[in-house]
């Protein structure tokens, strides 16, 4: 008999308790008690989300009145994404009860509909719209409130017959007790201050951009020292204690501004700044010495080496895209952080930084640069999450970070170029915890696939994109265990591929120096290695060789589109029947 | 040092240290509360709790007792099960039968930092696996009517983990 039916109800819920989300769709599988026991135990239902997405663009963008929804596991966090919303009369009043989380993408609804819909969710506390439209006639305030929603994110709401304005008047008026606004479009002054007056009790996180004037494309919060602006209102009203806000801290904020922003909120512990010069963001260190979390954007170039005045940073994200080349060649030092992300950022020190950072538990890293040069052997103890999208990391000092990340747990490695078989061998080795693998363009073959198989024991979810790995790895791991796979590219057809090894052996002997089977590379994106200077510049002759493929004509109807290939080869796909003798065009 | 009987349901008695025995919720609440007083050398009944199990648990109790007490836990964040110290895991290789007997006496004796470990080793034997796998590891019976399994897999598509 099985004992494990012994075990009461709560029990088993501590059990599963301990599981992801993916093993909590299986344990729903496994029998009666048990999917009771997961959809009656709220932590673990808020453990499950939904998203129901348009598939593929097939089918209505409409969802009418008479919409079928598949069935769905009773949960209390729901994403609609991709939908044009008519009326969900029929099955959302009795699913809406159980929600507390709903966020809407990409979706187009009039703002009465809209407004039913939240009639029946009493119980939600987050709501999140993103690339929302609302049609319809101007909202009114309806009679009924959200007392729960603490979080309200408006992220990108556009409106056909009124203004975001209104949206955000009836919004802010039907959920009076916001802790967490947030918009990414440009409002307003008048009615921000009134959002941050309604909530002045309840405030806690606020981030806006405000439009300084109408059709000013920059977001400035401050106007040149207005009687009445945003951070005048955050040091008069009495009530709110602000703990994370956003801030253009550019010209003509100034020092003073801040001063008297951090005398009326001393709890301010979380920054997201837009900066111009770097000496600003010594004087906010000095002046608030114990920012935990600090989004940093800056405006123009500048040099980053006053972040190290942030000692408390526990969180530290830059979007470096407007940086230019500049390095920081500052040791950077910030002991207590567990999560950094960087984007576009120059960063000489950089292992030196890792290994002063013990606590570290996350790194994502985007279109980065670094100087490999390899240092002592560092652990890194707490490192669970590892993303590493175009960044100029050698393969040294890959295998040095996988070699000291036993913990690692989830990893995504897109568009490296010094990611292969060994690489993946020595992560999947060390790091017995990982359950979620992403490979994007990277040059992995079959023999890393065996390697996932092989060592990867607590992989649940995998996701082969654009690699050289066969369906069979995930055939025969699929076998074997609960995983939830994704392979977006089958790998080039033999005729290509024999078809790129002749192009290199011509490239041999135009390029003696031109080693691997890189035929051409050109990637859709604008950011083609070939425009990159700050690549290696040796493989920049070779990258700029299109043979075949630069012969082709553009033209205003295209018959052919280019498709890259892993290992940074392309292929050229008719996108219509073509007749014979007739001219390849590509789309310019 | 001071010591406390205890008496199993199968009636054999225990003599612990009074240090030992509060590891346990329950018998801590019986001797500070109730105020049972261990001195009168009558034995706390645990009439839950086979001899076997007993014996294993104060094992357990006897190498945790100078154990801080444990953070209070937040249910929203991912648990770990990759952080159970070696003594345990070896405390713990034993039958499933023995495994679910510990935890339901630990559950009885209210010992949160024992039913953690157990949970988590549980967890870890359900981790990775498929359904099927579940069931035969754990030799449960598959008590759907034919037909519904199918229509929770597809309920299944359209559930992700929460980002």
């Amino acid at each position: 008999m099985d004992r494990i039916a012994s075990l009461p109800p709560e029990l088993l819920a501590n059990i599963f308790k301990f599981l992801s989300g993916n093993a909590l769709r299986q344990v729903r599988l496994v029998c009666h008690r048990w999917r009771c026991v997961v959809s009656s135990y709220r932590a673990l239902a808020t453990r499950l989300a939904l998203r129901l997405k348009r598939g593929n663009g097939r089918g209505s963008y409409w969802m009418g009145q008479n919409f079928q929804p598949p069935p769905l596991v009773p949960v209390s966090s729901f994403a609609f994404v991709c939908w044009g919303i008519e009326g969900v009369d029929g099955w959302w009043p009795a699913f809406g009860r159980k929600l507390t989380v709903l966020t809407m993408t990409a979706c187009t609804v009039r703002f009465e509909v809209f407004v039913a819909m939240l009639r029946v969710t009493p119980n939600l506390k987050c709501l999140e719209l993103d690339v929302m439209s609302f049609e319809g006639s101007r909202p009114v305030a309806p009679d009924f409130r959200l007392e729960h929603v603490e979080k309200l994110w408006l992220i990108r709401v556009y409106c056909e017959a009124f203004s975001v304005e209104d949206v955000i008047e009836v919004l802010t008026v039907m959920c009076p007790r916001v802790k967490d606004f947030a918009m990414r479009m440009l409002v307003g002054m008048e009615i921000l201050q009134k959002v941050m007056r309604r909530f002045e009790t309840t405030l806690e996180k606020f981030q806006v951009k405000v439009k300084r004037r109408e059709n000013d494309l920059k977001a400035y919060p401050i106007e040149q020292h207005p009687p009445e602006n945003l951070v005048a209102d955050m040091c008069i009203l009495q009530g709110l204690r602000l703990k994370r806000v956003s801030m253009d801290v550019s010209d003509p904020f100034d020092e003073e501004d801040w001063k008297r922003l951090i005398q009326a909120q001393p709890d301010i512990e979380e920054l997201i700044l837009y900066v111009d010069f770097s000496w600003r963001l010594k004087r906010i260190a000095e002046l608030t010495p114990k920012i935990r979390v600090l989004e940093l954007h800056p405006v123009c170039i500048m040099n980053l080496q006053y972040l190290n005045s942030f000692q408390q940073l526990e969180f530290l994200k830059v979007h470096g895209n407007n940086l230019g080349n500049d390095p920081i060649h500052d040791v950077l030092f910030h002991p207590r952080l567990k999560e950094l992300h960087l984007r576009s950022v120059h960063l000489v020190h950089f292992l030196y930084y890792l290994q002063q950072c013990t606590l570290l538990e996350h790194i994502q890293l985007e279109d980065c640069r670094f100087e490999n040069r390899i240092i002592a052997p560092t652990t890194f103890p707490n490192l669970r999450n590892l993303a590493l999208h175009y960044c100029n990391v050698d393969r040294k000092v890959l295998l040095f970070i996988f070699n000291g990340s036993p913990r690692l747990e989830q990893v995504r490695l897109s568009r490296m170029d010094h990611v292969d078989d060994q690489v993946v061998e020595v992560l999947c080795r060390r790091a017995t915890g990982l359950w979620k693998l992403e490979l994007n363009q990277v040059g992995v073959t079959d023999i890393g696939g065996m390697c996932i198989i092989q060592y990867a024991h607590s992989l649940e979810e995998l996701r082969l994109i654009e690699t050289e790995c066969s369906m069979r790895v995930i055939e025969i791991l699929q076998r074997t265990r609960n995983l939830r796979p994704k392979m977006l590219f089958s790998p080039p057809p033999d005729h290509l591929q024999s078809f790129n090894k002749k192009w290199a052996s011509v490239l041999h002997k135009i390029y003696p120096d031109f080693s691997g089977n890189h035929v051409a590379t050109h990637s859709g994106n604008g950011r083609s290695p070939l425009w990159d200077t700050t690549r290696d510049s040796s493989k920049l002759a070779v990258l700029g060789a299109y043979p075949l493929t630069s012969m082709i004509n553009h033209g205003c109807s295209a018959n052919v589109m280019r498709v890259e290939l892993p290992g940074d080869r392309v292929a050229i796909v008719a996108t219509r029947q073509i007749a014979p003798g007739e001219q390849i065009f590509e789309a310019y | 040092m001071s010591t406390i009987k205890l008496e199993t349901s199968d009636g054999v008695k225990f003599t612990v240290k009074t240090q030992v025995a509060k590891c346990s919720g329950t018998i801590r609440t019986m001797l500070e509360d109730i105020g049972i007083n261990p001195q009168d050398g009558e034995a706390i009944p645990l009439s839950n709790v086979h001899s076997t199990i007993l014996q294993k648990i104060l094992v357990w109790a006897e190498h945790h007792v100078d154990d801080p007490e444990p953070p209070r836990d937040d249910a929203d964040a991912a648990k770990r099960t990759d952080d159970i110290c070696s003594w345990d895991e070896d405390f713990l290789k034993v039958d499933q039968r023995t495994l679910f007997d510990v935890m339901l006496a630990a559950n009885y004796l209210d010992m949160k930092q024992l039913i953690a470990v157990c949970c988590k080793t549980v967890a870890n034997m359900i981790k990775g696996k498929t359904a099927d796998q579940i069931r035969k590891t754990f030799n449960i019976e598959n008590d759907f009517p034919p037909g519904d399994e199918d229509k929770i897999r597809l309920r299944n598509q359209f559930c992700e983990e929460r980002r």
